[in-house]
């Protein structure tokens, strides 16, 4: 089974970079434990995720996600979010309507098995290469989340 | 005295804190708008105490979507601090990494924001105006290809930029890794895959907005017609997207001030406005005559339009395609805003062009990919065409190359002016006597979207994400419509 971690964030700008950090962290973490896994790190969740995920049986993202409790990880569905289609001006698209998308256009292509570790975040604008502390504790159960669901799908 | 205001708040992951604010006369009529950028980071704060060769690596993410081209023009202006002039070699590459960037950008922003307006249809529901609806219109199997071939330029950028998620190869005085025969090739047969997306687009703008009398009335009408001066890069008479004079002509299209990179503060000045972080610029030469467009305005424009009202494409394809949106359009320089997004298309095949051009000159492959440095000069200023307008890294350091002052002005900063009088025009039309229609909200949107925003880059800041809202205010500050597109 091919399986692709992707991390999504800016690398300084504090909690910004959880969904980087986790993802390397776990990959390193798979690959140690004879697990093949390939890693992809991205800034934007544009058009751009459909290529880095499309021609794998199974995708894990890890991205940063505002409005609840700090250091809280969750694992997600697509189904989980209400992708919004509906551009406001952005140049960018969401992470859910990039996947929709992405599952609409080259559904044969996308990933059968996809999941979104999702950790929510304190402060993404600061520059710093460090995340809060609330975050930062939370890496490790993050990391263990994407350990695990990959090693579901096997 | 206004006593209604409209407020447009829009805000996603790679947009900072914007608003629009529409003021109302007494009689319900539009007497002035403003799009506000809110928030401020202060990337140029940030840079201080940073080695020189640390920026152009640390640049790259201030904006997740417009990595490359920050790292293009940081990577310049720290040839300028070193006093050094990049290998051939280098400048080819360099010019190569950028126009696969125009490739990847405009194509993105032309089938997820730009074309949805007309192949959807401006009065759409939201939830249609956009790309599944482009695909239910054009068919999905035009568009799995038409994004495949747009994939084409991200391999470009990642085998050039030396780092998947944020470019880092660029060093002063040239490029840290040559193309090898292997990459090269590759390259030229990527190259020409986005000439066939840079040929789709346009034939697909032809089907959709040229046979449409009605879309086409759209694109010519008075209400999003901005009469302003235009700014950009020209090199042996044509655009180009890494080097050149930086180019300004009037509103008849009459040249009226060139530049080099290292005088442009000679030749832009930024004013600080109160209601937004994001200053605005205008032309020193013509000195601040306040918010006006028309012939004597001192407000200027960047971007794809921009370009092409100053000088043609380089490339075969492209000129033809130039030549007949100057034949439709019947004005030259045109002020139709709405052909920002044709001019985008002709730019895409444009730069594939140029791609299959660079990969195809033999010095691309040459092992001479970086200049010896000079001492320290202590300045540099890089200026670059990026997709959304000409992006300027100004930095000064001390003798050892450490930052100790940054500047930078971005296509949304230069635009910002632009931006207003646009909003403000289709405003005015759209809302008469108090009665603000629902459907505002799309046409306020299709004013601004030509322009491609990126409040990341003009104030930059990566902030969170909230959905675009129009609220009415009447004169004691209660809300009495809220019109949202989620």
């Amino acid at each position: 089974m091919k399986i692709v971690v992707v991390g999504v964030g800016n690398p300084i700008l504090r909690d910004d970079s959880v969904g980087l950090k986790v993802a390397e962290r776990a990959v390193k973490e798979l690959q140690e434990r004879g697990i093949d896994v390939h890693l992809e790190l991205m800034t934007t969740t544009d058009f751009d995720v459909i290529g880095k995920i499309a021609g794998f049986d199974g995708a894990v993202i890890v991205d940063g996600i505002i409005g609840g409790e700090p250091g809280k990880v969750r694992v997600m569905a697509l189904e989980d979010f209400n992708p919004s289609i509906s551009f406001s001006g952005s140049h960018s698209l969401s992470l859910p309507t990039s996947l929709k998308i992405g599952y609409e256009l080259f559904g044969d292509e996308m990933p059968e098995k996809l999941a979104i570790v999702a950790v929510e975040v304190e402060d993404p604008y600061t520059f710093s290469t460090e995340c809060t502390e609330r975050v930062e504790k939370a890496i490790p159960l993050a990391v263990k989340k994407v350990v695990d669901v990959v090693r579901s799908w096997l | 005295m206004s006593d209604k205001v409209i407020e447009i708040e829009p805000m996603t992951r790679l947009e900072g804190h914007g608003k629009v604010a529409i003021f109302l006369d007494d009689k319900g009529n539009v007497a002035d708008a403003f799009y506000q950028i809110v928030e401020f980071r202060g990337y140029e704060t940030f840079l201080r105490g940073m080695p020189i060769e640390e920026v152009p690596r640390t640049v790259s993410t201030i904006c997740g979507v417009c990595r490359a081209v920050h790292h293009t023009a940081s990577t310049k202006a720290s040839d300028g601090v070193y006093g050094v002039e990049p290998t051939e070699t280098a400048k080819k590459i360099r010019e190569l990494f950028l126009c696969a960037h125009q490739v990847e950008d405009h194509a993105a922003i032309l089938y997820a924001l730009g074309l949805p307006d007309f192949v959807v249809g401006p009065e759409a529901d939201p939830a249609e105006r956009n790309i599944v609806g482009v695909v239910k219109k054009v068919g999905a199997e035009t568009v799995k290809e038409i994004l495949k071939k747009r994939f084409a330029a991200v391999k470009v950028l990642e085998m050039l930029g030396g780092k998947p998620i944020h470019p880092v190869a660029g060093l002063p005085g040239g490029w840290s890794k040559r193309v090898t025969e292997e990459e090269r090739a590759e390259i030229e047969k990527l190259g020409k895959e986005m000439v066939e997306l840079g040929k789709i687009t346009l034939q697909v703008f032809e089907d959709v907005i040229l046979k449409n009398e009605k879309y086409l009335e759209m694109v010519t009408a008075d209400y999003y017609r901005v009469v302003v001066n235009y700014m950009g890069t020209v090199k042996d008479g044509c655009i180009n997207y890494y080097d050149g004079v930086q180019t300004v002509i009037n509103t008849k299209g009459e040249v009226i001030d060139e530049f080099t990179a290292d005088e442009y503060l000679d030749h832009v000045a930024e004013r600080v406005v109160p209601w937004s972080y994001v200053k605005m610029t205008y032309l020193k030469k013509l000195g601040w005559k306040g918010f006006v467009e028309g012939e004597e305005t001192s407000l200027y424009s960047v971007g794809p339009l921009a370009r092409c009202n100053i000088a043609p494409p380089s490339t075969p394809l492209a000129k033809e395609a130039y030549d007949v949106m100057y034949d439709t359009l019947k004005e030259k320089p045109t002020h139709f805003i709405l052909a920002y997004h044709w001019a985008r298309a002709i730019e895409l095949l444009n730069a594939a062009e140029r791609i299959v051009e660079l990969a195809q000159d033999p010095e691309i492959t040459s092992p001479d990919v970086r200049a010896e440095l000079g001492e320290v000069r202590g300045e540099g200023v890089g200026i670059i065409e990026a997709p959304r307008g000409t992006l300027i890294h100004h930095y000064k350091t001390d003798e050892k190359g450490i930052v100790t002052e940054a500047n930078l002005i971005v296509a949304t900063t230069h635009n910002h002016a632009p931006i207003n009088l646009a909003i403000k025009k289709a405003a005015q039309h759209f809302i008469q006597n108090g009665v603000v229609d629902d459907k505002l909200l799309n046409y306020v949107e299709i004013a601004y979207r030509p322009y491609d925003i990126c409040q990341a880059c003009a104030s930059h800041v990566l902030p969170g994400r909230d959905p675009l809202e129009i609220v009415v205010y009447d004169s004691d500050g209660e809300v009495v419509k809220v019109l949202r597109n989620f």
